[in-house]
C-alpha cells in the first residue's frame, strides 16, 4: 500500500500525525492507542502498516515492540505534506 | 444574534448558558433586535462596527454616527472597569443599553454589553447577565487553565512514557552485544540525533572503549570526522574521556554527553548534531540523563548474567570433563564432545536458532552421555550383539543422565535435548520413541551432530570416515533418522566448507592434550 492510499484511512493518519507531532517519542502498541484515543485492535494493524510503509521504525525486543518516526528526513516531509493534505 | 468583537467563545459559551437564554427570553419582547458585544481588552480603543452595522442603521449610516457611538459606548466601558460594576446607559439614537465588566483575578480582562434595546428593560435582566457572565468567565477561566496544564504536561507525559517503554526495551535482553547498539539506536531517536555513541571505560587499561554507534545521517549533514571515542581514548581526554573523568554532563555546540553512574564511572553516551541543527536543550539532557541511569542498570544486570553464565558454562565443562574421565573406554571409543559441541553449534546457527536455545544445546551438547557412566562395563566392553535386557539397560542411559543434571536449575532448559538425542525422526530411537517435530530441535541436531562426531574420529575397529562419506551417509538417513531440515542445514556446511576447520581444531586440540 502506497502512502497516499494508506493516509486515506483514519487510523494510519492519526498514528502518523501523533508520531510527527512528538518525534522524539517511543511508543507501545498500548501506549500509542492511549494517546489517539482509539481502540488498539485498530491502531496494531495499523502500526505495522505504516511500519511496512517505512513511516515509523519498529524496536522490537522478545514479545515487546516499540514504535518511533522514521529517521529518514525525506519520507518525514512526505508524511507531513500528506497530513497537512488531509487537514487533520 | 451576537455581535462578535472579541472573544467569540465567550460568546458561544454564553449563547449555550441556560442563564443566559433565560435572559434572552426575558429581553426578547422589550429589546425586539438587541445587538450583543464580546471585548477581550480591558481598555479597547476601539469597537469593531462590522456585526453591529448589519442591525444598527445610525452606525450604518456614516462613519461619524460610528465615531458617536463608539465615543458613548468606550465611556460606558471605562465607567464600568472603573467600578467593576455593570453600567447601564443611552446610546446615541436613545437606546438602553448596558456594559458587564468580565474579572479575573480582581482585574477586568474585558465586557460583555447589549445595545439597541427598542424599549427600556427590567433591571433584573442586567442582574442574571451579570450572572451569566461570571458563570461563563469562571468556566471559561477553568478550561484554559485546563488548556494550558494539558500544553505544558503533555509532552512531559510523552517523554515519560517514551523513557518507559525504552526502560522495557533495554531491559528485556541480558545479551550484552545487543544492549548498547539498541540502546544506542533508542538514544539516537529519542534526542534526534545523528549519532549516538556509547563507550565503556576498561577499567585494567584505564582507556575509554566504543562500544556501540548509531546514527541516522537522513536526520542532517552526516557526522563527517572521525570521532575521537572510535579509538581507545584516554580518560580525561576528548569529550567524552572529560566527561567520564569528572563525572559530569558535558552539553555544548550540538554534542550532549552524559556519565554512566553506578557506584563508579562506567562510561559515556553521547548524542551529537540534533535534527534541524538545533542546539541540545536541558530538557534534552534530563531525558538522556534518564537513559543513562536505566542504561546503567541494564548495563550491570547484562554484565552480572554474562559473569552468571561464565561461571555456568566453567562449572558444566568441568562437569563434563569429570564425566569424560569416568567413562570407559569401549570398543565405540569415547565421545570427543569437544568436537561434537562445535558441531552441534555450527549446525545451530546454519538453522538460525535464538540466543538461548544455541545456549541450551551448547550445554546439553557437553553433557549430553553423562548418563553412560551408569552403564555397567561388562555391557559397554561387550564386543557381541547386546541382549534385550542389555540393550534396555543401554537405553535408559539418557533418562539416568538427566536424574543427575536435574539438581542443576541452570540445566532445565538442556534438559529436552539430554533426554532425546538418541531419538530418530521415524519414531524408532529411544528412550520414548518420539517422532518428527514432537522431538526437541535440539535433540535432532544432536542427532546428526553425534552420528557425524561418532563417523568421522577414529575408532579402535575402523577408520575415520571422510566429511563427504559421513555427509553422504547422513544424507542416506534423512527423514529416516534425522530430521531432513536438519540434515539440510548440515550439508550446507559440508559444501560451504564450514566443518572441516572444526575438524582441524578438534584433532589440533586433542594432539596437545
Amino acid at each position: 500500500m502506497d502512502l497516499p492510499e494508506l493516509f486515506a484511512s483514519a487510523v494510519p493518519a492519526k498514528i502518523a500525525g501523533f508520531f510527527h507531532g512528538h518525534p522524539a517519542s517511543i511508543e507501545t502498541a498500548h501506549g500509542v492507542a492511549t494517546w489517539v484515543g482509539l481502540p488498539l485492535g485498530d491502531v496494531e494493524p495499523a502500526l505495522e502498516a505504516l511500519v511496512t510503509a517505512k513511516v515509523l521504525m519498529a524496536h522490537r525486543s522478545g514479545a515487546m515492540t516499540g514504535y518511533s518516526l522514521t529517521s529518514d528526513g525525506a519520507v518525514v516531509r512526505r508524511v507531513k505534506r500528506l497530513l497537512d493534505r488531509r487537514g487533520d | 444574534m451576537l455581535s462578535t468583537n472579541g472573544v467569540p467563545t465567550l460568546l458561544e459559551c454564553l449563547g449555550r448558558h441556560p442563564g443566559f437564554r433565560r435572559l434572552q427570553g426575558v429581553l426578547r419582547p422589550v429589546a425586539r433586535r438587541p445587538i450583543w458585544w464580546a471585548i477581550n481588552l480591558p481598555k479597547p480603543p476601539r469597537l469593531e462596527y462590522h456585526e453591529a452595522c448589519k442591525t444598527c442603521r445610525f452606525v450604518r449610516a456614516s462613519r461619524a454616527q460610528r465615531l458617536t457611538c463608539q465615543r458613548t459606548f468606550l465611556n460606558a466601558l471605562a465607567r464600568a472597569g472603573a467600578t467593576r460594576q455593570p453600567h447601564t446607559f443611552i446610546c446615541p439614537i436613545q437606546r438602553p443599553a448596558f456594559v458587564i465588566p468580565i474579572s479575573q483575578e480582581n482585574q477586568v480582562t474585558g465586557y460583555v454589553a447589549m445595545c439597541h434595546s427598542e424599549r427600556p428593560f427590567p433591571a433584573t435582566a442586567v442582574e442574571m447577565a451579570t450572572l451569566a457572565v461570571g458563570s461563563v468567565a469562571r468556566e471559561l477561566e477553568k478550561e484554559r487553565e485546563l488548556t494550558n496544564l494539558y500544553e505544558s504536561i503533555q509532552p512531559r507525559c510523552i517523554a515519560l512514557s517514551t523513557v518507559h517503554t525504552i526502560h522495557r526495551l533495554i531491559n528485556s535482553t541480558l545479551n550484552f552485544d545487543e544492549l548498547l547498539p539498541r540502546l544506542a539506536r533508542l538514544c539516537a531517536q529519542v534526542l534526534r540525533a545523528r549519532r549516538c555513541s556509547i563507550a565503556l571505560v576498561d577499567p585494567d587499561r584505564r582507556l575509554l572503549i566504543l562500544k556501540a554507534v548509531a546514527g541516522s545521517p537522513s536526520l542532517g549533514r552526516a557526522v563527517q570526522a572521525p570521532h575521537p571515542v572510535e579509538r581507545p581514548l584516554k580518560i580525561g581526554r576528548g569529550v567524552p574521556g572529560r566527561v567520564v573523568a569528572a563525572c559530569q554532563a558535558y552539553l555544548r555546540d550540538g554534542v550532549l554527553a552524559v556519565p554512566l553512574v553506578d557506584q563508579e564511572c562506567l562510561g559515556v553516551i553521547m548524542v551529537e548534531g540534533k535534527q534541524h541543527e538545533a542546539p541540545f536543550t536541558a530538557f534534552d539532557q534530563e531525558i538522556l540523563t534518564t537513559l543513562a541511569e536505566q542504561a546503567v542498570v541494564a548495563i550491570t544486570n547484562a554484565r552480572l548474567y554474562a559473569q552468571q553464565e561464565k561461571v555456568a558454562l566453567g562449572t558444566i565443562k568441568s562437569l563434563a570433563g569429570i564425566l569424560d574421565t569416568l567413562d570407559t573406554e569401549t570398543p565405540r571409543g569415547k565421545p570427543h564432545t569437544r568436537f561434537l559441541v562445535l558441531a552441534a553449534l555450527a549446525i545451530a546457527d546454519e538453522l538460525g536458532i535464538g540466543a538461548e536455545d544455541r545456549r541450551s544445546l551448547h550445554y546439553a551438547a557437553l553433557l549430553h552421555d553423562a548418563g553412560r557412566v551408569t552403564i555397567p562395563d561388562e555391557i559397554l566392553l561387550k564386543p557381541t550383539k547386546l541382549t534385550g535386557r542389555e540393550q534396555r539397560i543401554v537405553e535408559r542411559h539418557p533418562a539416568r543422565g538427566v536424574e543427575f543434571m536435574r539438581p542443576l536449575e541452570i540445566l532445565e532448559p538442556a534438559i529436552p535435548i539430554i533426554l532425546h538425542h538418541h531419538e530418530r525422526f521415524d519414531g524408532r530411537g529411544y528412550p520414548k520413541g518420539l517422532k518428527g517435530p514432537v522431538i526437541p530441535l535440539g535433540a535432532r541436531i544432536m542427532a546428526v551432530a553425534n552420528a557425524f562426531e561418532a563417523m568421522i574420529c577414529e575408532r579402535p575397529y575402523r577408520e575415520a570416515l571422510t566429511i563427504e562419506q559421513a555427509a553422504r551417509e547422513i544424507q542416506q538417513n534423512a527423514g529416516t533418522q534425522f530430521d531432513p531440515r536438519v540434515v539440510e542445514a548440515f550439508q550446507r556446511l559440508v559444501r560451504h566448507g564450514k566443518l572441516q576447520p572444526l575438524v582441524t581444531r578438534d584433532l589440533a586440540a586433542r594432539g596437545s592434550a
